[in-house]
């Protein structure tokens, strides 16, 4: 027959392990980090529908300080793309290119520094609050699937390409637009 | 203060109150010490925490408990290829609850229990911090940072499951298994705490953490409380 005491002692040994075995923090500071990038997922019209796509000929770059330009990602082709927000600024600027043409996303965020582990140190956490975006060429329109930048998710936005054959050979001076999604 | 003050003084009123209805079936104050904080320390020089329990014997299987513990982490890097800061926090806690026993097959003159039991947790702290650069290969490094913070409170509900053991006489052994549900900040709307003290990391609602314990049960019927 068990004797109960024996029972509970070994339970006890068996959490001390547990509990020795759990000292070390189990996070990588490469995943810390990649929880904070913006994630943009890609779908195209077709009629009234909007269907998931992973579309090719993508290029995302930035003009840092007015002139240096930084790109991102050059003529890839992915279902879903990544972008780090600035540390520096409220706001962080990306121009989305297909066969040369040309649409923005400013993405406004607040910011507020957190120590996320001793080892890697503080980061940022960033809060969206506006996104501006011009459907000029490429882009029909932005969803938004998740604000909070910081959460482990698989996509916070949607970005919707025009429908095929729409997509115009040059900008229609007339057809400028610029569009704003405000954030809670 | 006031409020956690009056919480003190109500739940030892309470507590005496109950003890000098019922003392025949009280026996032991329980005085014990987390291992957990101490052994924590010796992996990680910049962490200290130091927490004391004491529980009022049992009333009806019931075991009213105060816990105390103070915390204090400071971290400085100067070499990390990511980031350098300068951190330090400094806080105490205070939690108020109890246990329920519902170990009942103790042989003659054992005293092991099998517990389940709440608590109600609140902590007062402060941090700083200098010294901050956050390294960005793309949009920029920052320039250096700091802030200070001083008078940030918390407050948690806490379920708890665990077991205790005597190993020899009086002498108790304890493992306890917690789970945290943050209901209260005040004073953290800038940069929140790393740790809030007995409570756990200051980013997430929700904490699941353990103690591990040592204590000596005192026959207080033997000291004179008894009416």
């Amino acid at each position: 027959m068990v004797n109960v005491r024996e029972l509970l002692i070994a339970i006890l040994q068996m959490s001390f392990i547990i509990f020795i075995s759990s000292c070390d923090d189990i996070n990588t500071c490469g995943e810390l980090y990649s929880d904070r990038k913006l994630k943009i997922a890609f779908a195209q019209k077709s009629k009234s529908l909007i269907i998931d796509s992973i579309p090719s000929g993508l290029s995302f770059y930035s003009l840092l300080n007015g002139d240096t330009s930084y790109i991102f990602y050059d003529d890839t082709v992915s279902a879903r793309l990544t972008f780090p927000l600035s540390q520096l600024s409220d706001t962080s600027e990306f121009v989305l290119k297909i066969n040369k043409l040309t649409d923005t996303l400013l993405f406004i965020a607040s910011r507020k520094i957190e120590l996320i582990s001793s080892d890697c140190g503080f980061n940022t956490k960033f809060t969206l609050q506006k996104l501006y975006y011009t459907n000029n060429t490429t882009i029909d329109t932005m969803i938004l699937i998740e604000s909070d930048v910081n959460k482990d998710v698989d996509k916070n936005f949607k970005l919707v390409l025009k429908q095929k054959g729409t997509i115009p050979d040059t900008i229609n001076p007339d057809a400028i637009g610029k569009n704003v999604l405000v954030f809670d | 203060m006031r409020t956690l003050s009056f919480l003190v003084a109500f739940t030892f009123l309470i507590s005496s109150q109950l003890y000098s209805q019922v003392v025949q079936q009280t026996k032991k104050l329980g005085i014990s010490f987390d291992l957990v904080g101490p052994i924590k320390t010796v992996f990680d020089k910049d962490y200290l925490n130091l927490e004391g329990q004491i529980n009022f014997g049992s009333l009806r299987n019931f075991y009213p408990t105060v816990e105390y513990g103070m915390l204090k982490y400071n971290k400085k890097t100067t070499d990390n290829l990511k980031n350098n800061y300068n951190y330090a926090s400094n806080g105490n806690y205070l939690r108020l609850g109890f246990d329920y026993n519902t170990f009942k097959k103790n042989l003659q003159g054992e005293n092991n229990l099998v517990l389940f039991g709440l608590r109600y947790g609140m902590a007062t702290l402060s941090h700083n911090a200098d010294n901050i650069i956050i390294r960005d290969t793309i949009w920029g490094t920052t320039p250096q940072m700091k802030f200070s913070q001083n008078d940030m409170k918390a407050n948690w509900i806490e379920i708890v499951g665990g077991i205790k053991v005597e190993l020899i006489k009086n002498l108790t052994l304890g493992w306890t298994m917690r789970l945290d549900f943050l209901i209260n900040t005040n004073g953290m709307a800038g940069t929140k705490p790393f740790y809030i003290p007995g409570y756990g990391r200051g980013n997430k609602n929700l904490t699941i953490w353990y103690t591990y314990t040592i204590g000596y049960n005192v026959n207080f019927t033997k000291m004179g409380f008894k009416k």
